[in-house]
């Protein structure tokens, strides 16, 4: 088999043209695994050492409200887009409902009268835990 | 083939990455507080359990408000004898009175009768704990059951005085990360972030192979406001104390739950946070504390000398003036997120 | 000589020449310069270009597949033969439908080809470790193949004019 290609000397435009294909791959690639800074972001809801709803907080394309089951003191949690908080609390200490929205990979809505504990994870991940 | 060595060595080491990327979080209460420990291994069902379990059996020791625990019976015996304590709660408590003993007292498991005074017991009396501001006298009566620390001799323990009590908790936190560290890679976990109310310990690395990074929250901030991001590497644990954490307003007055052993009042040392990072997780909770007492310059002093268990810890050091003292061994990965709230860093170094 | 022994003879001989290359570019490993995995000079391909203008496709592949199968024998395992055969295969199919193509030098064909093996290597390397997180390696290896493509194009442009083996000519 001959190929018109192999008897050729010099790059054509239409090379170019290939080389800027992979190039666009190459692009097209880095795009595609971009680090997504919240994305994935998950809220886990844990009443009394059970983990009771998962919230896929990237996902959400509008507001969820949820009343935790079985919650010592009513206890509503809210959900959207990106970020999570304790709306509103009976419980008497009302730091859970203080701690507003948290949005961040690592952030955490505690409820200690209810034994609850809210944990952001996922997306960029930009810490592991948080101290104080 | 040769060539295909490299990525496979690489495609290898991204594997670890990729297959065990998602890790099993495991969030409990225990000692009045709560815990969470984020595993990364393939299953690490058995290693969780284990962890809380042995959680548990320390919170069953050492809590104060349990009337059969090993602390409750030694309270409960003050200045009638000693009682048998399991080895763990013996070893604890020798940790605890070396700590306070080092510290001049500014760490103290003694404490307790002029915490209760204030209203700042254990937590779950917190949600329906009154505080109050005890008048002089009382506190006058109170200190002087607070400066002899608790006797211990082999598997015994004895408080000396009818009336004295002990409480761990500004260190039994602490101490219970050695127990889940061993519990964990005993059931064959190797990395897990373990966090025992804000007591955060490092076992191994991230899977991308870079160390946990844990949050410091901006004491005078709330909710998602951080002071800085830090580079927790492989068996650090990083303990933080504020005064941020519990308090109450009296008068147009705060006081906050850590108390100055010297006078019985809340402590005012110019400090709004002490984070300490050490390789002891019950020291790094004990003196987190006893700093936040001792203050900014004789932490720093401490630390400057060379000498004592703070030269061997790394600090992050919170004035109320907004001025933030890290320590040079937590330059590497510290990512500052305080400027805008008007808070000035400084690394210091010796 | 009858023409199939000689045509087996000159694929025999190609297929040492490329397993030959192919050891000798893994002793100087560009990764050294770049660490990136996977990153090769990719000379044996030369030899796939070579077979494709001068043999037949069929005989193209054979020597292709008879060099993975060989090489993974002198020193690989089992998923490093995976990586070289589908890469190898995929930058065998891209050039093989390129070279049919009016317009395009050997360079152009090389860095095709050198793409496609480098996105055959990833693709192998993803099912065998499971892991779609290596694919991130595919854009600054493409990048690569951009450079390495245009050496063996060059190259491969240089021997197909100073070696008339194989056509017409005879050996």
């Amino acid at each position: 088999m001959r190929s018109s290609a192999a008897d050729r000397v010099r790059p054509t435009p239409l090379d170019a043209l290939v080389a800027l294909a992979v190039l666009a791959a190459a692009a097209a690639i880095l795009f595609a695994f971009r680090p997504k800074s919240g994305n994935f972001l998950t809220a886990r809801i844990v009443l009394d050492n059970e983990l009771v709803a998962e919230l896929p907080l990237s996902a959400l394309s509008e507001t969820v409200t949820l009343d935790v089951p079985g919650a010592r003191y009513p206890i509503t949690v809210e959900a959207e887009q990106g970020r999570v908080r304790v709306s509103h609390s009976e419980c008497p200490s009302q730091d859970c409902v203080h701690t507003g929205w948290v949005s961040r990979s690592g952030g955490q809505i505690i409820c200690l009268p209810n034994r609850l504990v809210i944990t952001v994870t996922g997306g960029g991940a930009d810490a592991d835990a948080v101290t104080g | 083939m040769r060539r295909m060595l490299p990525l496979l060595c690489a495609a290898a080491l991204l594997s670890g990455c990729a297959a065990r990327s998602e890790p099993t979080i495991q969030t409990f209460f225990a000692m009045d507080t709560t815990m969470s420990v984020t595993a990364y291994a393939e299953d690490p069902t058995d290693a969780l359990v284990a962890a809380q379990q042995a959680v548990n059996r320390l919170d069953a020791l050492w809590s104060r408000t349990r009337p059969d625990s090993d602390i409750a019976r030694l309270n409960a015996a003050a200045g009638t004898g000693a009682v048998a304590v399991d080895g763990d709660t013996a070893a604890l408590l020798t940790t605890a009175n070396a700590v306070a003993e080092e510290s001049g007292l500014a760490f103290n498991p003694v404490l307790c009768p002029v915490m209760d005074a204030w209203g700042f017991g254990s937590t779950e009396s917190e949600t329906t704990a009154v505080h109050r501001v005890p008048a002089q006298a009382e506190l006058d009566e109170l200190l002087p059951l607070t400066r002899d620390l608790p006797l211990v001799d082999g598997d015994t323990a004895a408080l000396a005085l009818p009336g004295q009590a002990v409480d761990l908790g500004g260190i039994a936190k602490g101490a219970a990360a050695r127990y889940v560290v061993d519990a964990l890679t005993q059931n064959g976990v190797e990395r897990a972030i373990i966090a025992l109310g804000g007591n955060i310990t490092a076992l191994g690395v991230r899977p991308d192979g870079h160390p946990f990074r844990v949050y410091v929250r901006d004491p005078r901030g709330e909710g998602e406001d951080y002071l800085c991001l830090i580079a927790l590497p492989d068996g650090r644990t990083c303990s933080t104390s504020g005064g941020y954490e519990r308090c109450f307003v009296a008068d147009g007055v705060t006081y906050h739950h850590i108390i100055d052993p010297a006078n019985g009042y809340p402590a005012q040392s110019g400090l709004l946070s002490v984070t300490v990072v050490a390789d002891d997780p019950a020291l790094a909770d004990a003196w987190s504390t006893a700093l936040f007492v001792l203050g900014p310059d004789e932490a720093l002093r401490r630390w400057k000398s060379g000498q004592g268990t703070v030269a061997g810890m790394d600090l992050i050091l919170v004035t109320d003036a907004g001025h933030v003292y890290v320590t040079q061994g937590l330059e590497e990965g510290l990512e500052t997120l305080g400027e805008e709230a008007g808070y000035t860093y400084e690394i210091v170094r010796r | 000589m009858t023409s199939s022994v000689r045509a087996l003879t000159r694929c025999a001989v190609l297929t040492a020449l490329a397993l030959a290359i192919s050891v000798c570019e893994g002793l100087v490993p560009l990764s050294v310069l770049l660490p990136l995995p996977g990153l090769r000079l990719g000379l044996a391909n030369l030899v796939t270009v070579f077979a494709l203008c001068r043999l037949s496709p069929k005989e193209a592949l054979g020597i292709l597949v008879a060099r993975c199968l060989l090489g993974a024998n002198l020193g690989g395992n089992l998923s490093a033969l995976a990586f070289s055969l589908t890469g190898g295969v995929l930058a065998f199919a891209v050039m093989w439908l390129l070279l049919r193509l009016p317009g395009l030098s050997l360079f152009g064909v090389c860095v095709a080809g050198a793409a496609a093996h480098n996105t055959g290597q990833i693709l192998a390397a993803m099912a065998v470790l499971a892991s779609p997180a290596i694919a991130v390696y595919l854009a600054p290896l493409l990048v690569a193949s951009l450079f390495t493509g245009a050496v063996t194009g060059g190259a491969s442009i240089l021997l197909l004019r100073r070696v008339p083996w194989g056509s017409e000519r005879g050996m």
